[in-house]
């Protein structure tokens, strides 16, 4: 047995070494999570700035109509500002279609004048929805007369003897218990299950197929089956070569998130984001490794299982993307916020794992749940090595002769038994 | 004219680590209709370079050669139609059939269009592809794959042929039926360049054999020639001499 | 260029495409099954969020002196809503049920109610009001002046009641009802203080006081076309890229490896033939597979599986159809030609896949430009690639063709797909890429060798630390410590680093050589003209990348800290003096010089310096100085003009604020001459020159 670890060691080292110097692999799992997302973030941040800078510049035109003199303070509020600029034009609303004005600021008197009010004027701000600059006109107009509109209610209020206080009546806020760090965890919560699973797959892709149709095109594979030693000593070190890769990238891609997350969001949300924390719990990453290694051997297996039949790359790749396509659809079904670890849930393979990342990242640990699902991705993987095995037995498998994919494999060697033979015997 | 005319042909590669390589350190000599010209060398010698700068895939870094008068500089898109190049990197595409292979270059070559069909089928009779013709290349032995190739090569009917190492890889059966190919296009009155490292290969088909190595034209002359100049008898021989007399 | 060879090549590709199943099967349909997935597994989310929110029997609890007025004026809403056209809409279902708790937040917290409401009468609001002040006085050490005094409704004024609702962010459901419960209330206010206006006898409705109404001269096709055409670029490009990779990965790429490329080079047809070819077939294959999936995307519209909008109405005018021509074709060339380009330069099918995937993410960005707010289309948006297209689409949904900056568009996008053909036609001359051999790996090179070819490697990571370490480090989020860490670990450590691991000479490395004496004096007069240009060049940047307002004072108010001056001197301008000039004129210009010209060389690591800056605001400045300075650095084949250059720019910035300097107002003119002086002066430095060794 000893012997045998030691074995599947020197093997293993052999596969990291070689796939450490191969140029893909190692800016696929190591460079790309390093260097990606500060550059898609430096992207982003540039682009928000220049969007920020260039509606700064551009001014809103307004235009009055009908003012009354009782709110001439309107008038004069608007002239303070730099970013509005007041024309008069002869027909606003067409200048509108046109882009030529912004927006209008329509008085009217209003339908049953009162004469306690007399300065009670109906304000309607006609301006095009389909049009940015028009939007952000009605924006900043829209918040300039909402406060004018407050100091003339406390006035007219306190004309008719209603104090200020009196008309506020009672202050309603809403205001949030959850911490910053809370915060910070819920946000990581709904991105990580679904990115780390992505992740995980993407980072098995390419050693998963160039271990073994990419073997086979170079004709390495026959070289390797002549190593004086146990074949599946092999396949052993080549499957945990795979998953340690997958492993890594998926790792390496979370840190690289984590990190650039608060920068992504913060010229998004602005200040509100001073306290959130966006840190994964200590007491999280014990199991979102014990998951993340649960399914880098789980997608390893199958991924590996299904590139073993093709003969080229390209052909493993075409193999591969259904089954990877596969493991993150079940998990776009539980991306609403507020689904609950259930017992199912936890035993079916990847919704699992997905669910446990979420409530270790909130921290929540639920160990009979934990444990259900960890038995339940051992099975899984136990089954897809099973399966394994049992077309290992297959020399012609091995030796690459045998064309076609897993389908029609599981289809001739498991259920139409007699004709495979027939065939075999003649060949 | 001569078909095949070379002047201190030169090529040098950048490389990181070497820094500039001289591949091909001014080679010249030109090759007759109806003639194959052997070019002999090791491995890395400047073969394959020089005759994939015949050929127009690459530049010359400086010198002048011509193909049926034609510059492969200037007039590098003639060359190529007055030319067919066979080695053997030069694959074939796997999902079309033998029939559609021929087709195709023929007709990529600027074959006169009305005549491709007659040609291919021409082509598909010379080499007995007739029960494959059909047949993806996939799904050939590396046999048939091979005649298929020879006959691309010849499907617009240049007048000169360049087969770079044309045996590497097949089986002798497959490699004598190439040299007798390579043969019979020399008494069709084609002009052939051909290289290869393999002594034998020179010696029986070559008229005239040049000896490359490090990038420089060693000797080019007939067998007999070659003997005279060494007194030794083996190519083999000849070679080696050549070759140390180079390197002291 | 002959067409008919041209058509031979594109039926030869398209025919073995065809005759590739698995391909055919893989791109076109599993995407056409995966859309309606994806599509249903984020509908049911939304849709199970929704019932979920709907169905919840909120518990809550109430607190504080007040909750007896709160439940009545809970009950008082409760009981006018079934009567009120007026009701607000998301009080529709709110099922909410009041539950007594010790430690509401810790109930809340537990996930054992949903919310909490904590209702304060007016003495013992004022009176937490106050403590809130005096611990915010104690934390900034300012107070808000007038916060109180404010005539406003923003803040809570003295003597009035406080209802505060409590719920837990991380919980969407509950923080869900706790809104709900608010708009309960304030519909119950707003019934109160009508109230209280009929009671003082007066008919007009409160609400109707100045009441501000908006009103859209837009169309429905117009609002429609702009919510159409914030994503059609972005969805259309994401498909032809997508789509157009499935057999341009293949094309040069592939038939690199397979060595069919080396038979078809050999062949009469030209470069460009074979280039034309293969960008046409990636166009067929690219518009082919988007218009199935635009197809399948109306087809699941018309389904109701993706919903529209209200009010939806479309339509489009020939002239608009036209224009979306326009703007469309030329954009899909673009993106075929950035695929050819991927597979041309690729050696091998995994290579070019291995790019595929950030080129595809960066390109998405300029492709959303159409979704931003704000951005016009009469603006330098017009000459970026894709972002024109994706701004000008939108414009043309919503009935607005301005025909000149379409021809912008169509000019730039296609001028640029013309110059990829170019290069990607270049690099078929390119003899260690078409023939696929393996070059030297990087792994057998040792010394400057080695450095100069994994150079990218090291500055992409560089910047990508540098960049990373500012936003997710904490500690480094103040200004000493995160300048400390840039230059003192990030510059100068690299570079160590650098010299260690490719074990270089640092004198050579770094270019520590002696200048000729005389050239000193002109080195320093260079300083002042210097700055005063790179003030000209950011005045230029301004009209065209206007900085926001706000980010002018965050810059100033990152610049200012704390401290003695002397220590300002030395960190913005001593420290990065050096540090960044040994990582830039040293240790990159070394590792490049062999790569490019040398006017080339010049630009490219003054460009470098610049994006190290990562503001677009700074990037020009910031690259001129570089240009200028790596020029000086070439000229006299030193680092030591760089350094002090470099360091007296920044402590001349810093002069200019302390002393005040009107840098803002200055005389353009006087700028201009100062950029005058300073080529003067580069002038007198070339004539003198000691040309960087070539070593």
């Amino acid at each position: 047995m000893n012997d045998r670890l030691r074995q599947i060691g020197i093997l293993y080292v052999r596969e990291l070494r070689s796939a450490l110097r191969e140029r893909n692999i190692v800016v696929n799992s190591i460079l790309l999570p390093i260097v990606l997302y500060p550059a898609i973030l430096w992207l982003v941040y540039s682009a928000i700035s220049f969007v920020a800078g260039q509606s700064d510049v551009l001014s809103s035109r307004v235009m009055l109509r009908n003012l009354p003199v009782e709110h001439r303070q309107i008038l004069l509020d608007l002239e303070e500002r730099n970013s509005v600029e007041l024309t008069t034009l002869e027909n606003p609303e067409v200048a509108i279609r046109r882009g030529e004005l912004d927006l209008l600021v329509r008085f009217e008197a209003p339908d049953h004048p009162d004469d306690a009010f007399p300065d009670n004027f109906a304000v309607e701000l006609v301006y095009d929805g389909s049009k940015d600059r028009s939007r952000t006109a009605r924006a900043r107009l829209t918040d300039q007369l909402d406060d004018y509109r407050l100091d003339y209610l406390i006035d007219t209020a306190g004309a008719i003897g209603i104090r200020p206080a009196t008309l506020q009546l009672v202050w309603i806020d809403m205001r949030n218990i959850a911490s910053g760090t809370d915060m910070g965890r819920f946000i990581l919560g709904l991105l990580v299950p679904m990115f780390l699973i992505i992740m995980l797959s993407v980072g098995c892709i390419y050693p998963a197929i160039d271990s073994t149709a990419g073997e086979r095109e170079n004709s390495t594979w026959e070289t390797l089956m002549t190593v004086a030693t146990d074949r599946s000593n092999i396949l052993l070190a080549k499957y945990f070569y795979v998953a340690t890769m997958s492993f890594t990238a998926g790792m390496l891609n979370l840190a690289a998130m984590t990190f650039s997350l608060k920068a992504v969001l913060r010229p998004l949300a602005g200040d509100a984001l001073d306290d959130l924390s966006i840190e994964l719990p200590l007491g999280a990453i014990p199991v979102i490794v014990l998951g993340a290694a649960l399914m880098a051997l789980f997608i390893a297996a199958g991924m590996m299982i299904l590139a073993s039949f093709a003969r080229t790359f390209k052909e493993g790749q075409s193999m591969i993307g259904p089954f990877y396509i596969a493991l993150f659809l079940p998990v776009m079904f539980i991306q609403a916020p507020d689904i609950a670890f259930t017992p199912v849930l936890a035993a079916i393979p990847v919704v699992n794992v997905a669910m446990m990342f979420r409530e270790a990242i909130a921290g929540v640990y639920q160990w009979p749940l934990i444990g259900i699902t960890v038995a339940v991705e051992l099975l899984a993987v136990s089954l897809a090595l099973l399966l394994a095995s049992r077309i290992l037995q297959h020399e012609e498998f091995l030796l690459g002769g045998y064309t076609g994919g897993l389908g029609r494999f599981i289809k001739d060697r498991f259920f139409k038994r007699p004709r495979s033979r027939t065939r075999e015997d003649q060949s | 004219m001569t078909p095949v005319q070379v002047d201190d042909l030169r090529k040098t590669f950048h490389d990181e680590a070497r820094g500039e390589v001289q591949a091909v350190a001014g080679i010249s000599f030109e090759a007759r209709q109806g003639e194959i010209v052997g070019l002999l060398g090791a491995n890395g010698a400047g073969k394959t370079t020089t005759l994939r700068m015949l050929s127009t895939i690459i530049g010359p870094t400086s010198g002048r050669a011509t193909i049926m008068g034609h510059d492969v500089v200037a007039g590098a898109a003639e060359v190529r139609q007055c030319l067919g190049f066979y080695s053997s990197t030069t694959a074939l595409y796997p999902r079309l059939t033998a029939r559609e292979t021929i087709e195709f270059f023929a007709s990529v070559n600027r074959y006169p269009a009305e005549h491709v069909a007659e040609r291919v089928e021409q082509l598909i009779d010379r080499f007995k592809l007739n029960d494959y013709a059909d047949a993806r290349v996939e799904k050939l032995s590396s046999g048939m794959k091979q005649k298929v190739s020879i006959a691309r090569t010849l499907a617009h009917d240049p007048p000169v042929l360049i087969f770079d190492e044309p045996t590497v890889g097949l089986d002798v059966l497959n490699a004598l039926e190439v040299h007798a190919e390579i043969a019979r296009l020399r008494d069709e009155g084609k002009t052939i360049l051909f290289s290869t490292h393999i002594m034998s290969e020179a010696e029986k088909l070559c008229d005239r054999i040049a000896i490359i190595h490090g990038g420089r034209l060693l000797a080019c002359d007939t067998l007999k020639g070659l003997r005279q100049a060494t007194s030794a008898h083996y190519l083999e021989d000849i070679f080696v001499e050549y070759v140390r007399g180079a390197g002291a | 260029m002959s067409w008919s060879i041209v058509r031979l090549i594109w039926r030869l590709e398209i025919r073995t495409l065809l005759r590739s199943r698995r391909t055919v099967i893989l791109s076109i349909v599993l995407p056409m099954l995966l859309m309606p997935i994806m599509l249903l597994a984020s509908r049911f989310s939304i849709q199970l969020q929704e019932r979920r929110e709907e169905s919840t029997r909120y518990e809550y609890a109430i607190t504080g002196d007040w909750a007896d007025q709160v439940r009545d004026l809970i009950d008082a809403a409760r009981s006018a809503l079934p009567g009120d056209d007026n009701r607000p809409e998301s009080l529709e279902d709110f099922l909410a049920e009041e539950v007594s708790r010790e430690d509401p937040e810790a109930a809340v917290l537990d996930g054992e109610i949903h919310f909490y409401v904590r209702a304060l009468g007016s003495a013992a609001a004022d009176f937490e009001w106050a403590e809130r002040e005096a611990e915010r006085e104690d934390e900034d050490g300012t107070a808000e002046p007038g916060d109180r005094d404010r005539r406003r409704f923003e803040s809570r004024m003295d003597g009035v009641p406080a209802i505060e609702i409590y719920s837990p962010g991380n919980r969407t459901t509950a923080t869900a009802g706790a809104r709900k419960m608010g708009d309960l209330l304030a519909y119950g206010r707003s019934r109160q203080r009508e109230a209280l206006f009929r009671q003082s006898g007066n008919p007009v409705v409160f609400r109707d006081l100045l009441a501000v109404e908006e009103v859209s001269l837009a169309s429905d096709e117009q609002t429609s076309g702009l919510w159409i055409g914030r994503f059609l670029t972005l969805v259309l490009f994401m498909m032809t890229l997508a789509g157009g990779s499935v057999v341009a990965m293949d094309s040069l790429a592939g038939e690199k490896e397979r060595g069919t490329l080396e038979t078809l080079l050999t062949t009469a047809a030209e470069r460009a033939e074979i280039i034309g070819a293969k960008q046409l077939v990636i166009l067929t294959v690219a518009l082919v597979i988007t218009l199935i999936q635009v197809g399948n995307l109306l087809f699941y519209t018309s389904l109701d599986v993706i919903p529209l909008p209200e009010d939806f109405a479309f339509s489009l005018s020939p002239a608009a159809a036209l224009a979306l021509v326009l703007l469309f074709v030329p954009l899909a060339v673009l993106t075929a030609g950035v695929l050819l380009l991927l597979s041309a330069y690729a050696k091998s099918y995994k290579e070019a896949q291995l790019y595929f995937f950030p080129v595809y993410l960066i390109g998405l960005i300029p492709a959303a430009a159409g979704a931003v707010e704000g951005i016009a289309l009469r603006s330098a948006i017009a000459v970026i690639p894709i972002a024109n297209v994706s701004v000008a689409a939108r414009e043309v949904l919503t009935g607005r063709i301005d025909w000149l900056m379409i021809l912008v568009g169509l000019t730039v996008n296609s001028l640029l797909a013309f110059a990829l053909m170019r290069y990607s036609a270049g690099l078929l001359e390119d003899e260690q890429l078409i023939t696929a051999q393996q070059t030297t790996s990087p792994g057998e090179l040792t010394g400057p060798a080695a450095f100069r070819s994994q150079i990218w490697k090291w500055y992409v990571v560089l910047w990508a630390l540098l960049f990373a370490a500012a936003a997710g480090i904490p500690q480094l989020s103040a200004f000493r410590p995160q300048l400390l860490f840039n230059e003192l670990v990030l510059f100068l450590g690299s570079s160590l680093l650098i010299v260690r691991y490719y074990g270089l000479d640092v004198r050579k490395a770094w270019a520590l050589r002696p200048v000729k004496a005389g050239l000193w004096p002109v080195i320093i007069l260079l300083i002042a003209p210097l700055q005063l240009t790179a003030l000209l060049v950011h005045r230029f940047a301004n009209t065209i990348f206007p900085a926001p307002t706000g980010y002018l004072e965050q810059l100033a108010e990152e610049f200012s800290f704390p401290g003695p001056t002397w220590q300002l001197y030395l960190l913005i301008a001593v420290l990065p003096g050096v540090c960044e000039e040994i990582a830039f004129r040293g240790s990159l210009l070394y590792g490049l010089r062999r790569k490019f010209s040398p006017v080339a060389l010049t630009v490219v690591v003054g460009i470098v310096f610049g994006f190290f800056h990562f503001s677009i605001f700074r990037i020009m400045t910031a690259g001129v100085l570089g240009i200028a300075i790596t020029a000086v650095a070439l000229m006299t084949g030193s680092l030591f003009p760089g350094i002090v250059i470099h360091l007296g720019n920044n402590a001349l910035a810093i002069w200019f604020g302390e002393a005040g300097v009107p840098v803002d107002t200055l005389d353009t003119s006087l700028l201009v001459g100062a950029f005058l002086v300073s080529l003067a002066l580069m002038w007198i430095i070339y004539r003198n020159r000691t040309p960087y060794p070539n070593e």
